[in-house]
């Protein structure tokens, strides 16, 4: 393969993940909730894709494509953890990368933008809240011991705020 | 807040620990079934993971936006040299975060551009939006004449004597201490050209800065001081998490954390020995009145005070007249958990109302007149109770005030309902002379919650705060005036936990819990 095909070949594939990185991470995130590991899930199934990509059949759907492999990451991953948790069946993996597919780029796009109005919306304290629970490496225990609070309840706030911005998104949407 | 209950409370909850990683085998197997079963339990389930998604593109891009709109603002300003302008990105607790940041991004650099493109232009202030307000002075002289609420960048604000307060739109909070000149560089930024200050940064603003002419503070999550002096020397004290201190001109940072101190002067960072009480951290009311407290966290045994059933010394050293007496000096009902900080008060069968086995009732605190109260002066009590129990139709919880156990006022938390929903109501109860009067009650409240209470005589008047730390609300309840209080001149105040109605004996949490007076006033 000479140089130009492989730019050529890459910016396909660019746009290939551009077309489905939002949800391919979505996809990912559901299997591994846990954050710094769904990052770097995603990464590593991206490496994967690009270097199966002269196998990928252009008729195919990407996305359904790439789900494949990140499930197999995501199963190899979770095991490489050893976590007592149980890794959903492949049945169900299957049934729920249908579910992500049907939800259509608008619906995602209007729920992205209604979520960041909401997400506005919020108090400061429930705001920074969330801030540091997501974006904090160390997660609910820090925010938790900062505030001199059971990590328990602390999950019970960001269950509280998690369920009033899915109502928030509802409402948006007027559905 | 009141959120209506979701509609399938068990799928939500089953999902939100899921999402938390706190699934067992058994009950991810159930979530499997329900997910495996339903096509409409598929959707709701991937509506959840993706606003789980969602939320943390979008608060990283807010992050991200931030620091990038800080960049802009700085540029344009031209307020800043060009040896602070490229400062190295190399903080040891934000490294991870960078890096998780870079490498995400570069996989996504598109979505990146489409998420800070869209904070940028979408929600963000326009740049001649306030960055800052005033929102509190005392005894503050201004050298320029009062500023206005509304702050923008490039203020410059110069105070001869006195304190200000300025709170940033990123949720920053700045108390000066006059004589002090500082000017606004940008939403994330002040230089401190001379005086004093300290700042307390909230997670969504790590990376706040302030400059002096000796060099720089960047914050990463914390509260701090600055002291800058009219030749420019910096002096920097971190009262909480951690600080970078750049010297001018200089890419070699030192880190400061807690109860640290450093000198910025002639290019370098040095350790140092300061005083953390030379900074004003918050504006105070009411000045002229100098507190006393007695502060409790639990975390040692304390000798001389009234013991738990080891023997251990709580910390807590009185019990309020006429309640307790056959208690055992080692009382079995207490127990000191120095490792966590915590005391447990197990609630005994008593009432206050009608004096009703107060003997062994649970009523323990200080007595004021150890603060320097002789009958005048203003005080409060409050403590924090983590994850409230659940207790029996009328059992109850929460801090009182009085001369005995027939002259007191009390409130907190009540059960009032025999059956049905395990819920709290907030009281506030006079007992001016052994029975209840003027019950006043209000709001609901669940057993796992995180409260606060606080009982307070402000200006001779009663009232209890109620603070949920769970859900972020707080009410405050008051009542007629217990008039048969305004005489005493000897007053005990403490917690309490009660089941008027049960021997089931349900265990209380305390941690922190404080008493001051306010001596020396009018």
């Amino acid at each position: 393969m000479t140089t130009q095909d492989v730019q050529s070949q890459k910016a396909e594939f660019a746009r290939y993940v551009a077309e489905s990185q939002a949800r391919l991470y979505g996809y990912v995130h559901s299997l591994v909730p846990d954050l710094n590991h769904a990052d770097d899930l995603y990464q590593q199934t991206v490496l994967m894709l690009w270097s199966k990509f002269h196998e990928f059949d252009r008729e195919r759907s990407f996305f359904a494509w790439a789900c494949g492999f990140a499930r197999f990451e995501a199963a190899n991953f979770v095991r490489a953890l050893s976590r007592q948790r149980q890794f959903f069946s492949d049945e169900l993996s299957l049934l729920l990368v249908e579910a992500h597919e049907e939800m259509a780029e608008d619906e995602l796009a209007d729920r992205r933008e209604a979520l960041s109005k909401c997400v506005e919306k919020l108090s400061a304290p429930d705001r920074a809240l969330l801030t540091e629970c997501y974006l904090d490496p160390g997660g609910v225990p820090a925010a938790a011991a900062r505030r001199n609070r059971s990590p328990h309840s602390v999950y019970n706030s960001l269950r509280r705020i998690r369920q009033a911005l899915l109502r928030c998104i509802t409402r948006a949407l007027g559905r | 807040m009141t959120d209506p209950e979701p509609t399938d409370e068990t799928l939500d909850n089953l999902i939100e620990d899921y999402l938390n990683g706190q699934l067992d085998p058994a009950r991810t197997s159930a979530l499997e079934a329900r997910l495996q079963a339903d096509v409409e339990v598929r959707r709701a389930f991937v509506r959840y993971t993706r606003l789980h998604t969602d939320l943390l593109l979008e608060l990283r891009a807010r992050q991200a936006s931030g620091r990038v709109l800080d960049l802009i603002g700085r540029d344009v300003a031209q307020t800043v040299p060009a040896s602070e302008r490229s400062r190295p990105e190399s903080a040891a607790a934000r490294g991870r975060l960078v890096r998780r940041l870079v490498s995400f991004f570069a996989a996504s650099a598109i979505l990146f551009l489409v998420w800070v493109g869209w904070s940028l232009f979408g929600s963000r202030p326009a740049t001649d939006e306030a960055v800052a307000w005033l929102v509190n002075a005392q005894n503050c002289t201004w050298a320029d004449g009062e500023p206005p609420d509304e702050l923008r960048t490039g203020r410059a604000l110069r105070i001869d004597r006195g304190l200000a307060e300025i709170r940033f739109r990123c949720g920053t909070r700045v108390v000066i201490e006059g004589p002090a000149h500082l000017d606004l560089v940008s939403a994330r930024s002040i230089r401190l050209r001379q005086g004093k200050l300290t700042a307390r940064v909230p997670a969504e603003a790590i990376g706040f800065e302030v400059l002096s002419p000796q060099g720089k503070v960047i914050d990463l999550g914390t509260e701090f001081g600055v002291s800058v002096a009219a030749n420019g020397v910096t002096d920097v004290y971190v009262f909480e998490g951690q600080v970078e201190a750049y010297p001018t001109g200089q890419p070699e940072k030192v880190n400061l954390v807690e109860r640290q101190a450093a000198r910025i002067a002639a290019g370098r960072v040095t350790a140092t020995d300061s005083d953390p009480n030379r900074f004003v951290r918050a504006i105070v009311p009411a000045p002229v009145v100098a507190p006393r407290s007695t502060t409790l966290t639990f975390d040692r045994p304390l000798d001389g005070t009234l013991r738990d059933r080891t023997g251990a010394g709580t910390g807590l050293t009185h019990r309020l007249p006429g309640t307790g007496e056959w208690l055992a000096a080692n009382d079995e009902f207490l127990r000191l958990d120095p490792a966590s900080g915590r005391l447990e008060l197990t609630a005994t069968r008593s009432d206050l109302n009608t004096q009703y086995r107060l003997r062994r009732g649970e009523y323990l605190g200080v007595r004021l007149s150890a603060l320097g109260f002789t009958g005048a002066e203003d005080f409060e009590v409050t403590a924090v109770f983590p994850e409230i129990p659940s207790l029996d139709f009328v059992g109850q919880f929460g801090l009182y005030a009085g001369a005995g156990s027939d002259r007191a006022i009390r409130g907190g938390v009540l059960k009032l309902h025999k059956e049905g929903a395990d819920v709290y109501t907030q009281f506030l109860v006079n007992n001016p002379d052994g029975k209840d009067a003027d019950l006043y009650e209000v709001g609901l409240l669940r057993p796992g919650t995180d409260l606060r209470l606080t009982l307070r005589r402000v200006a001779g008047k009663y009232s209890l705060t109620v603070e949920n730390l769970t859900a972020g609300g707080a009410s405050t309840l008051a009542i007629r005036h217990p008039e048969y209080l305004d005489p005493q001149r000897d007053l005990y105040v403490g917690l309490f936990a009660a089941e008027p109605r049960s021997d089931v004996g349900r265990k209380l949490i305390v941690r922190e819990f404080q008493a001051t007076v306010w001596a020396g006033i009018r």
